[in-house]
């Protein structure tokens, strides 16, 4: 699957992708805000996006709001605060799963496979 | 009678031409007779010589007495209205019965029925040509409006509009002067409280029973009270600006609360993702030392605050923040383990749900990140982890492989078997090493709330 990380924390999408390349997934590219996301998710062409909630200065979810209704992008959602309530926000974009942080790997993993099995064709 | 009459001054002998009799009232200050007299002049001006006819002053008089916590007035009034003495010393007056002053006394005050009404009633009467009968509609409305006025005047204006556009100024003016007079009456007998009841009233009262309460025990008596009415009135203020106060420092609360409660969250996404960095960074390292024995240290190192963060991630998500509900975060920690060590299915297990105190949860996930990895690297797959209430007040983890257990002439312990004994140690837990058929196991009994 080609995965876009989505993450304010530069550290942080590191690993992120380190994680997913070893899952043996690719990664298209590594954006920091809802902006850049949108001005780049439609030539990067990602599979699914791994979203952080909270973006410095912007909103996770409006990023997926614009991938979902554009590109009908599907996220696996990271967030180191998983309320209900943003949970439930978060239905109509079809969210493929919820990753809480700190990430455990294993549980990003599990979300990845997920994706693929839902998003094969 | 007579003799008595040739001993009277000529005051009281003019007092005795009206009422009849010399009320204790006009005896009331012996020191000062001066006084008397002008208080007489007084009573002239505003009651007795006022137009207004006799029988409606009386009767006013009597009902307006009701307000006042001296008796005296009542009582002589009373006396007055049904024929003991002179109605506003009036010998021309009609006399009223006991039974017609009762019913007159029984009247609800204006405030217990409904004064709006009253005084629409009044307001749309036509001017009166002359003062209204007693016992008649109009004579109740008057009496009503004058109540309000006499006992409220700062909070009748509409009462008195009423009563001047229905007598008109002249006949209004009068009943001012009438209400003034009856107000020094009352005060002046505050002012006397040694003030007795004549021989004739004190008969009055003695026959009749019913009347005697009536007069003495008047629940409006307190009305008159200006003070005391108005110390109520404060204090439905105060009751009511307390309710506010109250109103306000609840909603402040409410605010404070969920401040606090905003703030919560925010620390804690914080410290999530600051434990995320630190994770990060030490898994990020490992890669740079593979090979050396570096990479090792750094792998655990990044497994131990991997088990610290994932205990984090549980934390706080409950609507009790004093538990953390050990579900799948252990299993997955364990799985964690099995594929850091490049077999991810080799370690098998059972972790039974269970609310487990959060100051504890740390040291047992440490704990069990140590038991698996010690299992894992020294001995390999499979392992095998299983966690169990034991009752309400303790867990049982048990964690075995088919090794032989740890090698006892180990030289020096690894940090590994010193977080293990430092743990169990903080955690209370017993220990138990055990040699079995199938291989090695360890038992760790763990009292729950020991840190409590």
């Amino acid at each position: 699957m080609r995965v876009l990380i989505v993450e304010d924390d530069i550290i942080i999408a590191m690993h992120l992708a380190i994680l997913v390349a070893e899952f043996g997934h690719e990664v298209v590219g590594t954006v920091r805000s809802a902006p850049e996301v949108i001005a780049q998710a439609m030539a990067l062409s990602p599979d699914v996006a791994l979203m952080d909630i909270r973006l410095a200065q912007s909103s996770g979810i409006d990023a997926a709001r614009e991938l979902h209704r554009s590109q009908g992008l599907r996220c696996i959602f990271v967030s180191a605060n998983l309320d209900e309530t943003t949970r439930a926000a978060l239905l109509p974009l079809e969210p493929i799963e919820f990753v809480g942080k700190p990430v455990m790997p294993v549980v990003l993993q599990r979300a990845l496979r997920k994706a693929e099995a839902l998003l094969e064709p | 009678m007579t003799a008595a009459s040739a001993k009277l001054t000529p005051f009281q002998r003019e007092v005795t031409s009206r009422f009849g009799l010399v009320p204790n009232f006009f005896a009331s200050a012996p020191d000062a007779p001066e006084i008397i007299e002008r208080l007489w002049e007084f009573a002239k001006a505003g009651y007795l010589d006022n137009p207004i006819p006799s029988l409606f002053k009386e009767r006013l008089f009597v009902y307006l007495s009701r307000f006042c916590e001296v008796r005296y007035c009542i009582v002589r009034h009373f006396a007055f209205l049904v024929g003991r003495g002179h109605s506003s010393g009036d010998p021309g007056v009609e006399v009223q019965t006991v039974e017609q002053a009762i019913k007159l006394l029984k009247t609800a005050p204006p405030w217990d029925r409904d004064p709006e009404a009253i005084l629409r009633q009044l307001e749309r009467l036509p001017s009166l040509k002359q003062w209204p009968a007693a016992e008649t509609q109009a004579e109740d409305w008057l009496i009503a409006a004058a109540t309000l006025v006499f006992v409220e005047p700062r909070r009748a204006e509409r009462a008195r509009r009423a009563l001047r556009s229905a007598l008109g100024g002249n006949r209004f003016e009068h009943l001012m002067g009438l209400l003034a007079f009856i107000r020094t009456a009352h005060y002046w007998t505050v002012l006397h409280p040694e003030l007795s009841f004549e021989e004739d009233a004190l008969e009055l009262l003695k026959v009749n029973e019913e009347l005697a309460r009536l007069l003495l025990e008047d629940p409006e008596a307190a009305r008159c009270d200006m003070g005391v009415r108005l110390l109520e009135e404060l204090a439905e203020l105060r009751d009511l600006n307390e309710k506010r106060e109250l109103e306000k420092a609840k909603h402040a609360l409410e605010v404070q609360l969920q401040q606090k409660d905003l703030l919560l969250k925010e620390i804690n996404h914080r410290v999530k993702n600051s434990l995320q960095i630190a994770s990060s960074i030490l898994q990020l390292q490992v890669p740079d030392a593979q090979g050396t024995e570096a990479a090792d240290a750094l792998k655990n190192a990044a497994a131990r605050v991997l088990a610290i963060a994932a205990v984090h991630e549980r934390l706080y998500t409950g609507d009790d923040v004093t538990v953390v509900r050990l579900d799948t975060f252990l299993a997955d920690l364990c799985q964690d383990i099995g594929r850091a060590y490049g077999c991810p299915e080799g370690i098998e297990s059972d972790v039974e749900r269970v609310d487990v105190p959060t100051d504890m949860v740390i040291p047992l996930a440490l704990l069990v990140n140590e038991l698996v990895t010690n299992a894992v690297k020294h001995v390999g797959p499979p392992c095998g982890v299983v966690l169990r209430a034991e009752g309400g007040d303790a867990l049982k983890l048990t964690i075995s492989d088919n090794g032989k257990g740890p090698n006892e002439r180990q030289a020096r312990p690894g940090l590994g078997s010193r977080i293990i004994d430092a743990f169990s140690t903080q955690l209370g837990a017993r220990v138990e090493p055990k040699r079995t058929d199938s291989g090695f196991r360890i038992e760790l009994i763990v009292p729950l709330h020991t840190l409590r």
